[in-house]
């Protein structure tokens, strides 16, 4: 709570991020879960976060590249990385990220 | 095929030579699995599918490609003269790049391909695809550590693919001791096809084998196949069955002397002859004989010689008393010149094919094909030789070739011979030996289907104006002056077969 991020940022630059789910399967929930946990436990008020559901926007999933599901894409910082699974593993996202965990 | 409730559905792949070994197309609505080795034309194969679904048969088709991004796709296929650029632009053709870097993708828990699902469902929906190419789907799995999520997740894609209806192929790399690398034999149970690139003495074959075709006959055998400007054709280009019909006419040997060792006086049209010999024995002159004998008959006649030149060709027969040129000049006569170790044997006979059906003889001739015989196994030349011969029947195109063999006691037959003779109708045999400090050419017919012949061994000797066949010398039982009435003997009874 006392630290409102743990994350180098230059000046007013937030982390933008997009979680490619498909529709209400049990992994796309978990990764929404996760991610939205560790957003706001260590980037709260430094991210945007968007949540886009493929079996919605298909063409989305084309343009995008998706090919796996849940993907989740950090469009900034650059450069563009992307993780794919429920995000349960934590410690690789934060790396993946550059979050130091406190824990 | 496509008759019936409980006959298969096929969905012809528009590559020639495939449709008629697998009777009809793969299956239709269901993955085909094509498999081979780097480099052994898995992507031709696949997209030559598609283009042709668009072209022939007004089915759209997706194609997903592991490896190869769409720009490249679209160049490397411009060669064989596919158009992808304008199919995709009419919304017949979709181009979908899928590729996955491990460096840039990190693995955090479980997942599934869904996304390709989605994107596989709204390409074929976005232009309503009855044909899909997976092109090389096991490439996921060096991209990625966990390979079980894969795996079920391939299985389940092969499935879904199925429910939907849609006709693919899928590619996949041979592996070491399967098939494919990752095993996709296993999902793919429908039908397998297996390609294969060979370097044999230093000549590359390509093959084709249909491992496995769940309820259909199909052909087994290893099939040769090309690529060449028109994309991969697959031998044979002609039916595997023995319909032709026969005729009945009789056509000369081009030799008036020789037509009377034949009680027909001369082949039947639209056979094949084999004339063979020592070198020197002029088989070449009785080739250039029966060619021309063709001509005069007004009758187109194709010369593939494989070790001379048709200029020199022409100038030798002249020195006999020949004369090819005025029906070359007037293209009644093609002399078609090529050596023998240029390509590979099926190259050899897909140009063989091109031609015929280019030119559109009535004579075909081979000089020699024993040089064909030397850049192929047995097997080989026997399985090309009878579809060379099936469509020269089929076009009922008269042929004749001749052979080289070495001398040999006079009941000795060489592989060669063995290989040929039972595929030809009439075989007459050249021989050039020794008697008494004297080089005597003799010829004698060693078989001749539905036809009575001469028995008899002639001398002939080569003179400027030709062939000169000699009245009998062998004092035979019922030999006589003249030749025409020799007796006849039954096919079976010829005397010198081993």
């Amino acid at each position: 709570m006392e630290n409102k991020s743990n994350i180098e940022l230059a000046n007013g630059e937030k982390v933008s991020l997009q979680l490619y789910i498909t529709g209400m399967s049990d992994i796309s929930q978990r990764a929404i879960q996760n991610i939205t946990r560790l957003c706001y436990r260590y980037l709260d008020g430094h991210f945007d976060l968007e949540i886009i559901d493929i079996y919605k926007n298909p063409s989305v999933a084309e343009e995008q590249k998706i090919i796996f599901s849940p993907s989740l894409i950090r469009q900034l910082p650059l450069p563009k990385r992307t993780f794919i699974g429920d995000l349960s593993d934590t410690v690789k996202i934060a790396l993946g990220l550059g979050i130091t965990l406190n824990e | 095929m496509k008759q019936g409730n409980n006959i298969l559905l096929k969905t012809p792949t528009g590559v020639d030579g495939l449709d008629e070994i697998t009777g009809g197309g793969v299956p239709h609505g269901r993955p085909t699995l094509i498999c081979g080795s780097a480099g052994s034309g898995k992507t031709i194969l696949a997209i030559q599918f598609l283009v042709k679904g668009i072209t022939e048969y007004n089915e759209p088709g997706v194609f997903m490609s592991f490896e190869e991004s769409a720009i490249d796709l679209i160049q490397n296929v411009r060669s064989l003269g596919f158009d992808l650029e304008k199919s995709i632009a009419q919304k017949q053709l979709k181009i979908d790049y899928i590729r996955v870097e491990r460096s840039e993708i990190q693995e955090t828990g479980e997942y599934d391909l869904e996304g390709l699902f989605i994107r596989l469902n709204h390409a074929i929906d976005s232009i309503g695809a009855k044909r899909v190419v997976l092109d090389t789907i096991e490439s996921l799995f060096s991209g990625l550590n966990n390979t079980a999520i894969l795996r079920s997740e391939i299985r389940r894609l092969f499935q879904w693919l199925r429910q939907k209806g849609v006709s693919t192929i899928i590619t996949g790399e041979r592996g070491e001791t399967s098939l494919t690398r990752q095993g996709l034999e296993e999902y793919v149970s429908d039908c397998v096809i297996l390609l294969d690139f060979r370097v044999i003495d230093q000549i590359a074959t390509r093959r084709l084998r249909i491992v496995k075709y769940r309820g259909s006959t199909h052909g087994t055998n290893e099939y040769p196949f090309l690529i060449d400007e028109n994309g991969v054709s697959v031998l044979p280009i002609t039916s595997l069955k023995l319909t032709h019909t026969t005729s009945a006419e009789i056509i000369s040997t081009g030799l008036p002397a020789l037509n009377k060792l034949f009680n027909g006086g001369g082949y039947y049209r639209g056979t094949c002859t084999l004339i063979t010999g020592s070198t020197g024995t002029a088989k070449t002159i009785l080739a250039a004989y029966f060619a021309l004998g063709s001509c005069r008959r007004k009758e187109k006649v194709l010369y593939f010689s494989f070790e001379e030149s048709p200029d020199q060709l022409v100038r030798n027969m002249a020195s006999v008393g020949l004369n090819l040129k005025p029906y070359v000049k007037s293209k009644l006569l093609l002399i078609h010149s090529s050596r023998p170790s240029l390509h590979g044997l099926e190259m050899h006979l897909l140009s063989l094919h091109k031609y015929i059906l280019e030119f559109k003889p009535q004579t075909v001739i081979i000089d020699p094909i024993s040089s064909l015989i030397t850049i192929g196994s047995r097997g080989e030349v026997r399985a090309m030789l009878a579809r060379l011969m099936d469509t020269l029947k089929m076009h009922q195109i008269s042929a004749l070739f001749t052979s080289l063999t070495h001398e040999q006691p006079i009941n000795y037959t060489t592989l060669t011979e063995e290989v040929i003779s039972s595929l030809v109708d009439t075989w007459v045999k050249l021989r050039n030996e020794e008697r008494k400090k004297v080089r005597v050419r003799s010829l004698y017919i060693e078989k001749s289907r539905g036809m009575g012949h001469s028995s008899e061994i002639r001398d002939f000797i080569v003179t400027d104006e030709g062939i000169r066949i000699k009245n009998a010398i062998m004092p035979t039982k019922q030999s006589k002056n003249t030749s025409e009435q020799n007796q006849a003997v039954p096919e079976n009874g010829s005397n010198y077969k081993s």
